[in-house]
């Protein structure tokens, strides 16, 4: 049985519709990512599903159980990060461990936990010490302490330094291969490539595209190829490339599909001009690709269908 | 990191017991950890029952030993059961919707009971240390007896009047929207209440209508039947059934309306409209980045060309105008400001001429202007020396001092701004107790004294807000800030004429070390016109506190919270 289903989920906020018809679902055991840029409405449907807020319409299912109805049984078996949830700033790591762990009828040991989440030289700190990064351990922490079936995380990892991210991400693999379902929204798109069997990426309200991170990458059929130039050679002498490259940090990207004939001609422009091609790279699209291109493409849409009645 | 394995959780039963058990420990430890709940819980009745010992005495009041205090004793004690249940329930609440702290204990398998009756029993727990530390000092202290033959109805009425405490409280925290309307109105509440129920004044009667007013509510049956239970020359086994019946629909009330409209999720802010989604364009490659409208109307006070931000340095004077106006809407969206340092003073002003006697005072000023000035000094002492200390320890706290280290607004024209934000809330005090005075209670002051006044008002304003910045930098934390400085300036105020009790001659000598009675002082001198010269010695006891405290604060001055 799948652990989340979810089926023409909506909601709006007076008149800003937030989710707008939206249906997934999770496998038991799988590790899903729900991407998509501020405000597109991830917390919202989350939060739905932890059953802190209701839909307007739609069916959801999580463990096969209506979360709405906010069992006890139900708040057993899941665990939840929220994306901004306070603690009480005068007590220690430790005593708020052991506090959300007297909830739950499944314990994970405290001691164990906090060495996990990387908070055992803090254990006995308040809460007001800690650093931005090692409250979201904490809250990692708590959310992992009933030894949870099914687990929401909701941006987790945003703070974290980079070991403590490779660290967090270890412990969801972890879960997984404890047979866990984790549903999870990031904006790192390195981290869901990483982690999640599938993606989910909404915009505005719907789903966009879902898929295995391959599968998101293998829809892009282009290649993207990024050089640098040598000092005092403007782009503007660069030759017809198929497509425009665009201007990306120190260099130049450009993503064809025709990656055969580019190479073909910048090489030999170059060696036309006796001149260097400083970090020619040529990659196959990554998630982030697949990912701005779908963003992308919704946000042109959506302004075309915006701007033309104003304009006409 | 370690993986699953080491994260396999055992399974046990969850008792309700022991998660009541935890959740009150745990609720107990979060008011202990506040500090300031100590100080209304303790503090306070602890005070203001050693105040009175002061200023009654404690003479025996008949031939069998009885006396004065044993009178007394029953205030502090109501005194001290009320502000430890309703206030610190509100607040508590309140503050753990705002922080998500109540929302994520929602997502866990907690119920709704058993967060409440950690936060209220813990709340009834403190009432009970403040009873047994007031009994154990008023007997120790005072000789007061506690009578067997009402111990029962004692026992149920504060029972019965501290649960409904709670409930109250736990109504007004979940209506409330934020954690400081919810303090603003709990505290606020409390005070009033204590006052129309006689809980500040001893042996003074109140007008008839207010005891009717008072009666309603659930402090005044309650106070009264404790003091009726502690009066060893009623007969009778200290049962008051209307009073009890009071108390009880106020509990019924509060549980009603707390548990209906408590939320779990923070409140939006008001204005929270629909959204507009702004699209999220890349910049194209090569373009500069626009300017943005912020470094644009800060370098060019808003009449900048876009593109071209012509760089001039904003004056001094703009500075502090826009700093003052920040401020002054700041403490407009702060209900609990405006409650205590406009709307209570003016209230109070109006309740104590009318509980006046007559026109004059023994002294044979007039009552409506001597009131007038200690109302406008209290209101003066709220504004600055409680709510701008607190508003600059919050931002303290918040990180907002931090980020504005960070600009090149002056550390003066910050504080600067707070100061005159606070004047002008004073002068909004001022106007209105003298607009009511002239209308109802034929106050007259010629132009010279108002003008004379003025002058007062503001070299007072200025020790004020100095001693407030100094206390910001002796309290750790923003509530701390607040609590102690309404505890100082309450305590304080019996010392200094502002609120008129006839007290021994050194409670005047340790109130004319301070500012605030040389500005109650100053002003009713200088209001009361031709017959008093310049108040030359309040206006230089003003100064000298403004310097003094005023350098010592800027010297201690810190940008981030104290680490502990
Ligand atoms: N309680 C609420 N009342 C009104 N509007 C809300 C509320 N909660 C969210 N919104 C609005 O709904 C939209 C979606 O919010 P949501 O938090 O679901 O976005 P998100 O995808 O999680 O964004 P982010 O990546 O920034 O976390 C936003 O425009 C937000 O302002
Ligand atoms: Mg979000």
């Amino acid at each position: 049985m799948a652990a989340v289903e979810v089926h023409e989920l909506r909601k709006s906020y007076g008149d800003l519709v937030v989710v707008n018809g939206v249906s997934f679902t999770v496998e038991a055991g799988e590790v899903f990512a729900l991407l998509g840029p501020n405000g597109a409405g991830k917390t919202t449907t989350v939060e739905i599903l932890e059953g802190h807020r209701r839909a307007d319409s739609g069916t959801v299912s999580v463990l096969g159980f209506d979360p709405a109805t906010h069992a006890r049984a139900f708040l057993e078996r899941i665990g939840i990060v929220l994306q901004d949830a306070g603690f009480e700033e005068d007590f220690t790591v430790l005593e708020l461990v052991n506090l959300q762990r007297g909830l739950y009828p499944r314990r994970v040991p405290a001691d164990a936990l906090i060495e996990t989440v990387g908070l055992t030289g803090k254990r006995k700190a308040r809460v007001r010490t800690l650093s931005g990064g090692q409250r979201r351990r904490l809250d990692l922490a708590l959310g992992l302490v009933g030894d949870p079936e099914m687990l929401f995380l909701d941006e987790p990892t945003t703070g974290f330094d980079p070991s403590a991210r490779h660290r967090a991400w270890g412990l969801v693999e972890g879960l997984r291969d404890t047979g866990k379902t984790v549903l999870l929204t990031t904006h790192y798109l390195d981290e869901a490539e990483h982690l999640a069997d599938r993606v989910a990426v909404m915009v505005e309200g719907r789903i966009v595209a879902v898929g295995t991170p391959a599968e998101l990458t293998a829809g892009q059929r282009s290649v993207v190829i990024s050089f640098r130039l040598p000092r005092g050679t403007p782009a503007a002498e660069l030759p017809e490339l198929g497509s425009m490259p665009v201007a990306d940090g120190a260099g130049w990207t450009l993503s064809t599909a025709e990656p055969a004939a580019v190479l073909h001609a910048l090489s030999g422009w170059a060696l036309d001009r006796r001149i260097e091609i400083p970090a020619l790279e040529v990659r196959r699209p990554s998630l982030e690709d697949a990912y701005l291109a779908l963003v992308g493409s919704a946000a042109v849409e959506r302004e075309d269908t915006a701007v033309r009645p104003g304009r006409a | 990191m370690g993986v699953g394995g080491a994260l396999r959780g055992s399974a046990v039963r969850v008792s309700a017991a022991s998660m009541a058990r935890d959740q009150l420990v745990h609720a107990v430890l979060a008011l202990w950890r506040t500090q300031v709940v100590l100080v209304f819980t303790f503090v306070m009745p602890l005070l203001w029952l050693l105040l009175l010992g002061l200023l009654a005495g404690n003479d025996a009041v008949g031939p069998d030993g009885v006396r004065v205090m044993q009178f007394a004793t029953p205030t502090a004690i109501a005194m001290g059961t009320f502000f430890a249940t309703l206030p610190p329930v509100a607040i508590s609440v309140a503050e753990a919707r705002e922080t998500g702290v109540l929302k994520r204990l929602h997502g866990t398998p907690l119920p709704a009971w058993g967060y409440l009756v950690g936060r209220i029993g813990a709340a009834l727990l403190f009432a009970l240390g403040a009873l047994l530390v007031t009994v154990l000092l008023s007997v120790l202290l005072y000789e007061v007896r506690l009578r067997t033959e009402t111990l029962l109805a004692m026992a149920v009425t504060l029972v019965l009047g501290t649960t409904a405490f709670s409930a109250v409280g736990l109504a007004i925290g979940s209506l409330s929207r934020t954690a400081s309307i919810a303090e603003a109105a709990s505290i606020g509440s409390a005070v009033v209440l204590s006052f129309i129920s006689g809980l500040f004044f001893v042996g003074a009667t109140l007008p008839a209508w207010l005891d009717t007013v008072a009666s309603v509510f659930p402090l005044k049956p309650y106070a009264d039947a404790l003091r009726d239970q502690f009066n060893p020359y009623l007969p009778g086994r200290g049962w008051d059934p209307a009073g009890l019946a009071v108390i009880a629909v106020w509990l019924v009330a509060g549980t009603v309306i707390g548990l209906g409209a408590l939320r779990w999720e923070r409140y939006r802010s008001r204005s929270a409209g629909p959204v507009q989604r702004q699209p999220v364009r890349p910049t194209p490659p090569g373009s500069s980045a626009p300017p943005s409208s912020l470094e644009a109307r800060r370098t060019t006070d808003g009449q900048a060309t876009r593109g071209r931000p012509r760089v001039r340095r904003p004056s001094a004077l703009a500075v502090l105008a826009g700093q003052s106006r920040a401020a002054l809407r700041g403490a407009a969206r702060r209900p609990g400001d405006v409650f205590f340092s406009v709307v209570m003073p003016v209230g109070l002003f109006s309740l104590l001429v009318t509980v006046q006697p007559g026109d004059t005072l023994t002294d044979g000023r007039p009552a409506a202007l001597v009131v007038g000035a200690s109302m406008v000094t209290w209101g003066a002492g709220v504004a600055l020396f409680m709510n701008l200390p607190e508003g600059v320890a919050r931002a303290r706290d918040t990180g907002l001092l931090k980020r504005m280290r960070g600009t090149p607004l002056p550390l003066p024209g910050y504080l600067a701004g707070r100061t005159v934000a606070g004047f002008v809330l004073t002068l909004v005090i001022l106007t209105a107790i003298l607009l009511l005075g002239a209308a109802a209670y034929g106050l007259r002051i010629g132009p010279a004294g108002l003008l004379l006044g003025l002058v007062v008002l503001l070299v007072g304003a200025l020790s004020l807000a100095a001693c407030g910045l100094l206390l910001t930098t002796l309290v750790p934390s923003a509530r701390a800030v607040g609590t102690v400085g309404l505890a100082v300036l309450f305590l304080l105020s019996f010392f200094s004429d502002v609120f008129l009790i006839d007290g021994p001659d050194w409670m005047a000598t340790v109130g004319s070390l301070f500012p605030l009675k040389h500005l109650q002082n100053g002003l009713a001198a200088a209001w009361e016109g031709a017959a008093a010269p310049v108040p030359w010695l309040d206006l230089l006891v003003l100064a000298v506190w403004a310097t003094a405290a005023g350098a010592l604060a800027i010297r201690r001055f810190r940008w981030q919270p104290a680490t502990p």
